[in-house]
Parts: C-alpha cells; sequence; structure tokens
C-alpha cells in the first residue's frame, strides 16, 4: 500500500533533490496543486488539456529549478507554482496567438516572469528543439543514452538491460557514436542555438 | 591535437572529457585545447547541452508517468463514486420495495381481516340513558334498557300502542344489541322522520351516529357511509370524533368485498 504524506515546503524540496524520494514528491504536488493550477489554466482561456500540459511543464520547471538550487524559498512552493504556471500559460497563449510562431520560440516576456525565471524557460525551449533532435537518433541510441544521462546507471548495469552489446566497452564506444550523432543535428541548427542564446543575453 | 579536435570524429573525445571517462594523461592536454578553441567549447557545449536535455526529457517522462497515474486515480475514485452513488440509489430503492411489500402485506391483511363485524364491533358502544337523578320512578321502557333486558325493550316497544320518538330510539338500540340490524335501521330511519317533522328533535345526533352503526352490522356500508359523511360534515355534531375515527379506507375494503 503507497504511504501518502504531507510535506512542508522545505521537506519538498529536499525529497524532489532525493532521487528515491522524488515519485512522491512529485504525487504530492499532484494531490495538493494540481487543481489549483488547473483552476488557472481554465479560468485563463485554456482546456483541461492544456491545464494537464501546462502543470506538466511547471513541475518539471520547479524541479529543474531546484536542482540548479534557484529555489531559495522567498515565495511558497504554492507561489512559485502558480507564477510558473501563469508565465509558461502567458507564454502559449502569446505564441498561439502569433501568426509566426518560429519567431516567438523565446518571446518570454520579462516583465511577466519571476527573477531567476527567465533563464530557466528560455533554457527549457531550447532543450524542447534538442528535444526534437533527439527524436531522429535510433531507438537504441535513446535509450542507451538515457539509461547513462537520465537513470545514471554505470555500464554494468546498462550492458545487463541492453545485451546486444557484449560488454562495457562495446556500450561505451556505442554512447560516443550515438553523442556525435546528435552534436552533429544541433550543430547542422546553429540558428536554433543563435536564437537561443540571443534570448538569453536579453533576458539578462 | 588541435587540428584532429576540430573533425567531428574527435568529438568523441568531448565526450569522454564531459563524461569524466578521458584519460588523465591526456586530461590536461584536453583542457588546454579547449581553452585555447572557440569551436572546442561550442562544440564540447552542444555535447553538454545534448546531456541536459537528455537528462529533462528522462524527468518530462517520469512527471508524464505520474501524471498518467494522478488521473487515473483520480478517474478510479470518481468511478468509486458512481457505483456507491448507484448503490445509494438502488439501496434507496430497495427501501421503498421494502416499504412497498410491507404495505402491501399490512393492506393484504386489513383487507383480509376487515369485515363488517370487527368494524362493528371496534366502533359501536353501547349507548347508556342519561340518569336522571331527580326522578323517583323510572320509566318501564328506560328501566329495561338501563338493566340490560334488550328483549324485554323490544316486547314493551311492539306491546307500546303510543310509540314516541324515545321509545323508537331505544327500540332501535335494543335491536342493534340483539343483532338484528334490519330491525334497527327502521326504526332508527322513524326516528328520523319523526324528528324532522318534530320541533322537539329527540336524541338526533345518536340517532345519525347509531344508524351508521346499524347500517354497518347490516352489510350496507354505501348507506353508512352516507350517514358517517353527514356527521362528518358538522363538527359540532356529537358524534363527529366517533365518525372521523372509522377509516374512509376500512369502509372502501368493506365496500370491495360485498
Amino acid at each position: 500500500m503507497q504511504v501518502v504524506r504531507d510535506y512542508t515546503d522545505q521537506d519538498l524540496v529536499a525529497a524532489l533533490k532525493d532521487e528515491r524520494k522524488t515519485d512522491d514528491a512529485i504525487r504530492f504536488i499532484y494531490r495538493q496543486y494540481y487543481g489549483l493550477l488547473e483552476n488557472y489554466v481554465i479560468n485563463n482561456s485554456g482546456s483541461a488539456d492544456d491545464a494537464a500540459d501546462m502543470i506538466q511543464e511547471t513541475i518539471l520547471a520547479f524541479i529543474e529549478i531546484i536542482h540548479k538550487d534557484a529555489y531559495r524559498g522567498e515565495a511558497s512552493v504554492k507561489s512559485f507554482l502558480y507564477t510558473i504556471t501563469r508565465n509558461l500559460w502567458l507564454s502559449e497563449l502569446r505564441k498561439r496567438s502569433s501568426a509566426d510562431t518560429r519567431n516567438k520560440n523565446f518571446e518570454t516576456a520579462k516583465d511577466q516572469v519571476e527573477d531567476g525565471m527567465v533563464q530557466h524557460l528560455i533554457t527549457r525551449e531550447y532543450y524542447q528543439q534538442i528535444q526534437d533532435l533527439f527524436e531522429k537518433l535510433g531507438d537504441k541510441c535513446k535509450q542507451l543514452l538515457m539509461l547513462v544521462y537520465y537513470e545514471d546507471l554505470p555500464m554494468k548495469d546498462i550492458v545487463a538491460q541492453m545485451p546486444d552489446y557484449q560488454n562495457e566497452q562495446v556500450l561505451r564506444n556505442k554512447k560516443y557514436k550515438c553523442m556525435k550523432q546528435l552534436e552533429q543535428l544541433i550543430n547542422e541548427n546553429k540558428d536554433l542555438k543563435t536564437q537561443f542564446k540571443n534570448a538569453l543575453k536579453n533576458a539578462r | 591535437m588541435q587540428d584532429n579536435f576540430t573533425n567531428e570524429t574527435n568529438i568523441e573525445q568531448l565526450n569522454m572529457f564531459m563524461d569524466g571517462d578521458m584519460p588523465a594523461a591526456e586530461l590536461t592536454q584536453l583542457e588546454q585545447l579547449i581553452a585555447a578553441n572557440v569551436n572546442l567549447q561550442d562544440r564540447l557545449e552542444n555535447l553538454q547541452l545534448a546531456k541536459s536535455a537528455i537528462k529533462s526529457l528522462g524527468m518530462q517522462q517520469r512527471i508524464k508517468a505520474l501524471h498518467t497515474e494522478y488521473m487515473a486515480t483520480t478517474k478510479a475514485t470518481a468511478t468509486v463514486i458512481k457505483p456507491n452513488f448507484g448503490s445509494t440509489v438502488s439501496k434507496v430503492f430497495r427501501i421503498a420495495a421494502v416499504f412497498v411489500v410491507v404495505l402491501l402485506t399490512y393492506g393484504i391483511y386489513q383487507f383480509s381481516t376487515t369485515n363488517t363485524n370487527n368494524v362493528f364491533n371496534d366502533n359501536y358502544m353501547a349507548y347508556q340513558l342519561p340518569v336522571n337523578r331527580g326522578a323517583e320512578t323510572i320509566a318501564t321502557i328506560d328501566g329495561l334498557y338501563q338493566s340490560n333486558n334488550y328483549t324485554a325493550v323490544i316486547a314493551n316497544f311492539t306491546a307500546n300502542n303510543n310509540k314516541q320518538q324515545k321509545d323508537y330510539f331505544l327500540a332501535a338500540l335494543s335491536y342493534l344489541q340483539t343483532d338484528n340490524a334490519a330491525k334497527a335501521i327502521e326504526n332508527f330511519s322513524t326516528l328520523q322522520q319523526l324528528n324532522s317533522k318534530s320541533n322537539d328533535k329527540y336524541f338526533a345526533d345518536e340517532t345519525d351516529y347509531y344508524l351508521a352503526m346499524a347500517y354497518i352490522k347490516a352489510g350496507n356500508i354505501t348507506a353508512a357511509k352516507k350517514q358517517l359523511d353527514i356527521i362528518k360534515g358538522n363538527k359540532q355534531h356529537l358524534f363527529y370524533q366517533k365518525a372521523s375515527e372509522i377509516s374512509p379506507l376500512t369502509l372502501t375494503m368493506l365496500t370491495w368485498k360485498q
């Protein structure tokens, strides 16, 4: 049976930094704040599906901000999540209302976003573009890179999960090749990176 | 080595550097090359961004899975509520059904046990003549009635050639007491006619009620009901309360059984 527990803001932040406790902490965010955040989106011209997307983005942004130690606890977690959702949703509405979406990719308005969040949101948008490139890789590459960089598993454990590769060295070589392939795709899309860098510069 | 690093093949070495897989012997030299080469810095940055984007994608997928779990739980809760609502409704219907069955059973029992005799017995109360404490002697028919000698009352009444309203009343009551409902009706009706012609109404309210009882005893429920309705139409009637205690449903059941 799953234990349901409550968190203080401090406990929640600590749990989100701890890999083993992250799932329960995210579940808590869902239980505690989903209704609030969903209401915000729905009351501002969004649908329940929009709200679902925004809330997932909000939680992701929140976790990444915490991992970068950029959440200083000056606002409560509730206020902070609300602010992230508001900024993400306003940004999304701006994109939707624009005929030229591509040029609006990095238009997260500085005046609408709290300090420290602008850079994060701009980076998130660039990550999404890299993730689109990542999707172009083969399944083996995607699986391997996820196991290495997200799961952070040692090579010996990955060998057990990917028996097609005889040993750790073969797997390591495969990883380098996959990353080289991805890096090349990024390098071929220099414009995106330039836009990203300019947006970051303007946001400062 | 610097030139080599501009080749895409050596992106692998930058990757090794990023992941801490670079042999210590080559590490310092590579660090110096990166520091001196903007292109290498840019390519290394590409790798670092790729790594961060992959991490972010992993977290995104994890949140998505938890999102699905949350939505499923929410739906499951809603689904649980639905049968509960259904079961509440069905519980209400079940209670209602039991109530209907109980009601029907009671109705059937009432219908099967209700008859003119028990309705009569439940509502009939022998009439007590008022005692005239000042009178030194009690008129013969009154005395016979007070001593519950109903046969003698009837005999006295039959032999009487100068019958008064009071005689008809006591005779009618005595017929009722001796289970002769027809004669009771006949005499109560005669008394009603006499009362209607006379300014001196003798036992009018009593006659109304006991005539109704006589009709019940005789099984003439329609007439009994009509008589009781007359009484119930007058709140000042002496027998208003008594007449109201006889349920119309009981009378209807008696009608069905006729």
